[in-house]
This record gives structure tokens, sequence and C-alpha cells, in this order.
């Protein structure tokens, strides 16, 4: 049973479990909603986790989460820690992640992606928080940039520094987005490429590609179409910069067939390859 | 500045407001998140969030807003898809957006949001017009905690000494639920699985289900009373022997003990029966 996970993966949702089992198909490796696995409170498991444990057998499986709730000022939930500890055993997943937002206060869960002010106090609380979770879990996490919508008057730094900031603190691994850095770049008007120069490189441990929706005043990060073609350059510019980063395919809305999901996971190995190819890091040797 | 804390109440309040981000901005009865009377004016706490190009910071709050009513809506939709087809979208729609201000999500899974659902359903404007809605919801509900509980594994079979008949227990498999409604609701959700709209809506008679799970998906049964009464029994804890003797007292007297081996040989098949447990060892259901 393979645990290490390179190259590009995908994610594993329903509509393709069938597919998956019978066929086989060659991607390199899936990535999963932890949450979708865990079960609930009082009967752990499942046949959704029946199923997980079929397709792992097969393949490396990467945990990915959305309910740490790491920025949030509520207490961290010492059952979901224990829960997400018990399906990393059960799975032995490549890495776990989640994500760097709030998803709740005053134990409500809004399960949504909230951004947090960019601030120093806020920074040291996200990373105390991190700290802890790795701890919890015996294992170093990663955590990744969102796609937001607003921001704050009262941001003393950039999203980048930020995001750097807690990663060094609480010596935690980057799940970089590259459809969050396009839309929030459009968003909130700043150089996408210079949040990829700026980012503490080594600490990347995964890329994620998803579709977005530009059709109104904001970009929406929806998931539910083909990575847009900006999204395409950014990402050639990001693996140029931090060489051929594990990178997931991510579409969670409007599901294609499985094969369009490849065709989309052959063409960021293309990418890969032809950076490599090309002499691979160039913004780092530049 | 507001403090971590404030500023994430302050957002909860606007995103999860049922008359929407206006409707949050343009009230200023309350404080933030306490229901007290405000003394600082909401318009202050707006200017937190940066307006700045093409959007407003409302139009910019709006997204979060419309984003956590759908993604709510969605995941009721998919774990009451016969409630949702029965009610259609627009009132489906209004009955997830009471449900959200009475019950809130506590949990950080989305599986557990509809946990509360089919209680809400019996006081709800919606039943009004679709009684059967809370033994469709409640149907539903435990079609979801079927599919998502684990399944035993099969013990081979033992032998067992005949002198034990009467003080077995029989211990069900985890997916095993039993729900008895008023409305005949069964078909009507098993026609919406299959893509098969209903014609008529359940009618009220009353049904006996058993819910369980084998390894292709959930199963719904309707049986009788008698059999019911003897799987709750059984399901409870009580010895296989003094659930016949109440069957005995209960059915006609020829139809005593060969009814109880069919009904157990029927369990067995389906893999209702996870395993027997005597006073000294736990055995298969194979060896009865």
């Amino acid at each position: 049973m393979a645990t290490r996970a390179e190259g590009v993966g995908i994610g594993l949702r329903p509509r393709h479990y069938h597919e998956v089992l019978t066929q086989r198909p060659g991607v390199s490796w899936f990535e999963v909603i932890s949450e979708n696995f865990m079960g609930r409170r009082a009967a752990p498991g499942g046949r959704p986790l029946e199923i997980l444990k079929q397709v792992r057998e097969h393949y490396p499986v990467v945990l990915h989460g959305v309910s740490l709730n790491i920025g949030s000022t509520d207490p961290l939930r010492l059952d979901y820690l224990t829960r997400l500890k018990w399906l990393i055993e059960q799975v032995q997943p490549a890495w776990v992640s989640d994500h760097l937002c709030w998803t709740g206060v005053d134990g409500e869960n809004l399960h949504d992606l909230l951004p947090l002010p960019f601030t120093e106090l806020a920074a040291r609380h996200v990373a105390e928080r991190v700290a802890k979770v790795q701890d919890v879990l015996g294992r170093r996490i990663l955590l990744e940039n969102v796609s937001s919508y607003i921001a704050f008057e009262h941001s003393d730094m950039t999203e980048w520094e930020f995001l750097g900031q807690v990663a060094q603190r609480a010596d935690c691994g980057i799940l970089l987005d590259v459809n969050n850095i396009y839309v929030s770049a459009k968003n909130h008007h700043f150089d996408p490429r210079e949040y990829l120069d700026k980012i503490p490189s080594r600490r990347v441990g995964q890329i994620h590609l998803a579709g977005h929706d530009g059709g109104s005043s904001l970009l929406i990060d929806t998931h539910d179409r083909p990575v847009a073609p900006p999204v395409w350059e950014l990402y050639r510019y990001a693996i140029e910069r931090l060489g051929p980063v594990p990178t997931l395919i991510e579409w969670d809305d409007k599901l294609p067939p499985l094969s369009e999901l490849l065709e989309e996971a052959q063409r960021a190995r293309l990418i890969q390859e032809q950076v490599v190819s090309d002499g691979g890091q160039r913004a780092i040797a530049g | 500045m507001p403090s971590l804390g404030k500023l994430q109440r302050w957002l909860r309040w606007i995103i999860t407001d049922p008359r929407g981000v206006n409707g949050a901005l343009s009230d200023e009865r309350f404080e933030l998140g306490t229901g007290r009377p405000d003394p600082e004016p909401l318009p202050r706490q707006l200017a937190t969030v940066t307006s700045t190009g093409s959007a407003s910071a409302a139009e910019r709050l709006s997204v979060y807003a419309s984003g956590y009513f759908w993604r709510l809506f969605e995941a009721l939709a998919s774990d009451f898809p016969a409630a949702h087809h029965a009610l259609g979208p627009a009132a489906f729609q209004k009955f997830v957006a009471e449900y959200l201000v009475q019950h809130p999500s506590e949990s950080p899974n989305l599986a557990d949001l509809g946990g509360t659902v089919p209680s809400f359903s019996f006081g709800c404007a919606a039943t009004q017009d679709f009684p059967f809605l809370p033994d469709l919801t409640l149907l539903e509900w435990n079609v979801h905690l079927s599919l998502l509980s684990p399944r035993e594994p099969y013990a081979p079979p033992a032998s067992m000494p005949e002198s034990d008949w009467s003080s077995l227990r029989v211990r069900f498999d985890p997916t095993v639920r039993l729900v008895i409604t008023e409305w005949s609701v069964a078909g009507f959700w098993k026609a919406v699985r299959a893509n098969r709209p209903p014609a008529t809506p359940p009618r009220r008679r009353r049904q006996w289900l058993v819910v369980h799970r084998d390894d292709v998906w959930v199963r719904v049964r309707a049986v009788d009373r008698a059999q019911w009464c003897a799987l709750l029994r059984l399901q409870q804890g009580c010895p296989l022997g003094w659930v016949c003797e109440r069957l005995a007292d209960e059915l006609p007297q020829q139809a005593g003990p060969s009814i109880v081996d069919q009904w157990f040989g029927a369990w067995v098949k389906r893999g209702l029966v996870s395993r027997i447990e005597t006073s000294a060892s736990l055995m298969t259901n194979a060896t009865l």
C-alpha cells in the first residue's frame, strides 16, 4: 500500500467511486475531504469509509479538512481532532491539510472558509493553535490559503506575509492554492506573482488548482468548471519557482466525467514536465 | 480595531441573517451577537470591511451570506431528497431557512446538520400542507444514519449447546434501524430514490419499517407489526426465548414457532444479524 503522493492527483468524489474502483484510472493519488469519511459522532466510519479503504488499497490518499476552524476564537474541538486522528490511523494518508481561515464561532459552524484579518495578533493566535493541533495529531499539517471576497481595514500585512508568519511560527507546511491566489488577487487588487515570489517556498508541500466563476464584479471560487487559462499560466510560474510540487485538480460541483478530470490532471503533469526539462526553478535561480 | 472574537461574531451575525446582508446591516437593534440593544451603530462595524474597486462591502459580504445558505440547503436536500421532492424547491427552501434559524449547525460535520429535522418538522409551517413530512424526514434521517454506520464483520459459525437457546441474545448490525410511521412514506421514498417521481403523496397508513445497509446500499422494508415488535425487543436486548413466548401470546397458535424460524432465516440472509450472544460466547446466527 503506497503512502507517498507525488505528481498530480484528483479529488475523490462519490460520482466517480464505481469507476475508480472498477477501472483504476492512471492517477497518482486521491485527495478526500476528511469530514466526509469520519462518520458521525456516535458511529465512526460507514459506507464512505468502506469505499475509501478500498481505494486506499490501490492509491496513496491525502486528507483535506474543511472544519478545523483554526482561526476561530473558540477553543479547539478535541472531539473533532480525536476523530481526525482516528481517520488518519485508518487511512495512513501521505499528508493532512486544512485551511487558514475560521469556519465558526460560539459553537456555531458556518461551513465556509472565512478570512482572517492579517495582523500580528491573529498570526500568533493561529500559529499557537496549529502547534497544538500538530501535537495532538502527532504530525505536521499543511495550511491552505483561501479565496476571499472581503478584506479588513486593520490588516497590517499582506496575505503572503501572514501565511508565511503562521507557517514559520507553527512550523507547519503550506498548501498553496494557485486558483485562490488568482481569485483573491483580482478581488483585492494585488499581484499574484508577487505572492508566489514572497511565499516561503520550502514550506510548500502541495498545490491546488480549480475553476472559478468570473461572471460578476468579484471572482468566485466555485470548483465547478475547468481551471481558467490565466490560472494555468500562474501555475506554470509557480512550478518554475517552487519545482514540481504535488498538485491536485480540485472539482466539487457540477462534476464532469472522470475522463475530463484526468485530462486536467494530465495538463498539470505536462506543465511540470516541461518546466523540469526547461531547467526547473528559474525564478529561484534568477 | 475590533477584537478577533468580536469581528467573528459580527460576521457570523451578518452572514446568517435570513433577511440577507442588507437586512442585517439596516438593523441597529442588536449588539454583536448578544441580542442586547446596540450602543454602537452597525455602520461603524462595516468600516472594518474594505470596500474597494468594483464591489461594495455589502456586496462582498453577500457572497458569504449566499454561500452559507445554499451550502447548507444543498446538504439538507442531499440528506432529505424525498422531502425536497415532496415540498418542491420553493417550499423546501423556506423550510430550510426556518430550520437554520432554529437549529444552526453546531457540528464540524455537515452530516450532522439534519439531526433535528424530524422533530422540527412536527411543528413547522410546511407540515400543515404536507402532514406526512415528519414521518418522511424521520425515515430519511434513519436512512442517512444507516449509511454512515459501520457494518460489523460477519463472524464464522460456531457450535452452541442446545440448552442455551432460550437465553440467546441477538446482536443486530449497527446499520439496522427500526422506524414506525403513521403515513405510508416508504414507497414514496423508494420512488424518489429510483428517480421515478411518485404520482401521489403518501397516504395515512401505519407502517412498521426496517432500515439497514447491505454491501450495496441502504434498504427499507415494511414488515408486519409482530415481526417489527420482535425485532425491537431483540434489539433492546431481550432474550430470544422471552421474545418467542411473547409472540406465542400475540400470534395465532399455529403461526408461532415456524414463523420465527422464517423471520430469523430472512434476517440472517439480509445481513441484519451480526452475531448471537450466549452467556458463554459469541456465535454467528448460522448455527441456528
